[in-house]
């Protein structure tokens, strides 16, 4: 019941759209936000028919696999793609490494 | 007539036999893709140069005559990696990015002898219907230019229809492999959840994503499973399971089927031409050797519900990698890191994108993940239960493809809820990890496709082939779109 009421106190407004802004490191445009926050809303608004179903005892499903196995495989080292292929799709390297604007103050 | 217009399993007969060449079907091909694609625009990128220069080598060599596709192009929906290549997955914020690597499906295509002949056209990182979602711009309807193709796969049932390719790979997350084959006119399947292995395709969602083939004919599909199958240590979610000889099951002595319609699903409601189309092909079977019983899966009416907080949250999570720092586009203005993220990410990503990320990041957010995202993990394993209980009835289950034929271009860009509602009766198929084929039903008056639906048991590939093989004999659709 406290769960539903948060629900019901929460729209997606634009408080809320740059609440996930921030969350999902995306900026939006002053009318993305605003054409967002009705669309979601609406979203949402569906997407809470989920609520009306009885799930008592159900256990949640994350992943389906239809056979019984691990998915592990032996730890031994194999081959690998090469350093400087993987830095030549960078935008900005510096010598062998990924350039990004400072983040530690000296 | 060119040598597109045939099948690839009829070409692969013809080219084994020493009655064409690959070169000859290459230059065929490559003039069909010259006359056609500046109306269909199903490339994003076609190797002119690779597949006649491919062609013409494995011509002069004759090493084509003892592999599985001799030599023959197929093309690939661009979320899928070709070492040296671009891969764009339709976005922006892929500028610049090519595959130091080939994906798993694309080095058994040429383990098996096949030439990759292009990248086909996509919703921006499968995140669409309609293949309009595109920063290559839409892809068209063959049948007809003013309707979308379907999507996320559009490019790639586009050009199979076109007759620009002979078969393509297709991903499917909510239907995007079956919605478009439905709305082409073409065959498309997506194959039971681990069957394929993602290795090289681009993650949307994890728990569904999923490689089939997307062929002019069933046989061909099966031609194109056999290859692409099997367990693969790169993807740990990929099956171990003995793979059957899929092209075989097509010729097996058969018992009688049982196919199961779930009319409660069907009740959500389907354009009036579509429910025509189906119950003339129930009318038919019911003619032939298979009985037609009542099958129920209530809970699918709410697998959109379930699938958009499922999808999206997934998707989130799969997204947060593109951010300007190890590969693809970055922002021209930032002081600081996270600038730099928020607005690389701003520019790079298209609105559908966008909006399925802050769907996703709201229902997993702090508050609100028991809500939505744990519940919605609770009813899909209602949907699952259901499929179960159901297959103790039948041997496969059959629904139109979807709810209408293709609509026209724009139509639903405005309404984001009006385009998911058109994945109805895909989407639980997803959830459930079941494989699933689409073939060609009909055609509507304005001569627009229609597709119809089987589903199988969890790695029973081989009956919904084989049901499938008999449908198409059945309704005897001859397709391929003229444009």
């Amino acid at each position: 019941m406290e769960r539903e009421q948060i629900i019901e106190t929460m729209p997606v407004d634009k408080k809320m759209i740059t609440h996930l802004e921030a969350l999902a490191r995306i900026e939006l445009t002053p009318q993305e936000k605003e054409r967002l926050a009705l669309q979601l809303d609406r979203i949402i608004t569906y997407v809470k028919q989920l609520e009306q179903i009885d799930t008592t005892g159900v256990e949640p499903t994350s992943l389906v696999i239809h056979e019984n196995h691990s998915g592990l495989r032996p730890d031994r080292p194999g081959d690998c793609i090469e350093r400087d292929t993987i830095l030549g799709d960078a935008p900005d390297i510096k010598r062998h490494l990924f350039r990004v604007p400072k983040i530690i103050e000296r | 007539m060119g040598l597109n217009q045939f099948g690839l399993s009829e070409l692969v007969a013809m080219v084994k036999k020493g009655e064409v060449s690959p070169l000859d079907v290459a230059n065929d091909l490559f003039s069909a893709v010259d006359a056609v694609e500046p109306k269909i625009r199903a490339y994003i990128e076609f190797y002119a140069e690779d597949l006649l220069d491919e062609a013409k080598r494995l011509t002069n060599s004759g090493e084509y005559k003892s592999t599985r596709f001799a030599g023959l192009p197929i093309v690939l929906k661009d979320n899928i990696t070709v070492k040296g290549k671009r891969t764009t997955c339709g976005s922006r914020i892929l500028a610049g990015y090519v595959s130091p690597y080939d994906a798993t499906v694309v080095g058994h295509l040429k383990r098996d002898g096949a030439i990759i002949a292009g990248k086909t056209n996509l919703d921006e990182f499968g995140m669409g219907s309609s293949t309009e979602n595109s920063a290559f711009g839409a892809t068209r309807n063959p049948w007809n230019l003013d309707c979308v193709p379907g999507g996320s796969s559009g490019g790639s049932a586009a050009a199979v229809a076109a007759q620009t390719a002979l078969a393509a790979l297709g991903s499917d997350t909510g239907g995007s492999i079956r919605q478009p084959a439905g709305f082409c006119g073409v065959v498309g399947m997506k194959p039971t959840y681990g069957r394929v292995s993602r290795y090289g395709l681009v993650a949307f969602a994890s728990s569904l994503d999923q490689i089939g083939p997307i062929t002019r004919s069933v046989r061909d599909c099966a031609l194109v499973l056999s290859s692409i199958c099997g367990r693969d240590p790169r993807d740990a979610t990929s099956l171990q399971s003995p793979l059957p000889e899929f092209e075989g099951a097509l010729e097996k002595r058969r018992e009688k089927l049982t196919i199961g319609v779930p009319w409660d699903l069907l009740d959500l409601g389907m354009d009036p031409l579509v429910e025509a189309n189906f119950k003339t092909v129930i009318d038919a079977l019911e003619r032939c050797n298979v009985s037609v019983v009542d099958a129920t899966l209530p809970n699918s009416k709410h697998a959109i519900a379930c699938y958009y907080t499922i999808a999206n949250a997934e998707a989130s999570s799969n997204l947060a990698r593109y951010d300007g720092v190890r590969y693809g586009h970055r922002t021209g203005t930032y002081d600081d890191l996270f600038t730099m993220y928020t607005r690389t990410r701003d520019e790079g990503f298209g609105e559908e994108v966008k909006r399925r990320i802050l769907l996703g990041t709201y229902v997993l957010s702090a508050g609100y993940y028991d809500a939505y995202y744990a519940k919605a993990q609770r009813v899909r394993s209602l949907v699952i239960a259901d499929f179960n209980a159901s297959f103790d009835r039948c041997d496969l289950i059959m629904v139109p493809t979807s709810p209408s034929p293709a609509f026209r271009l724009g139509e639903k860009t405005d309404d984001p809820l009006l385009m998911y509602l058109s994945d109805v009766f895909t989407i639980p198929v997803n959830l459930a990890g079941l494989p699933a084929i689409s073939i060609p039903s009909g055609v509507t008056d304005q001569r627009l496709p229609m597709g119809v639906q089987l589903i199988g048991r969890p790695l029973d590939e081989e009956t919904v082939l084989r049901g499938a093989a008999d449908l198409e004999k059945m309704i005897g659709f001859h397709g391929g779109a003229v444009v």
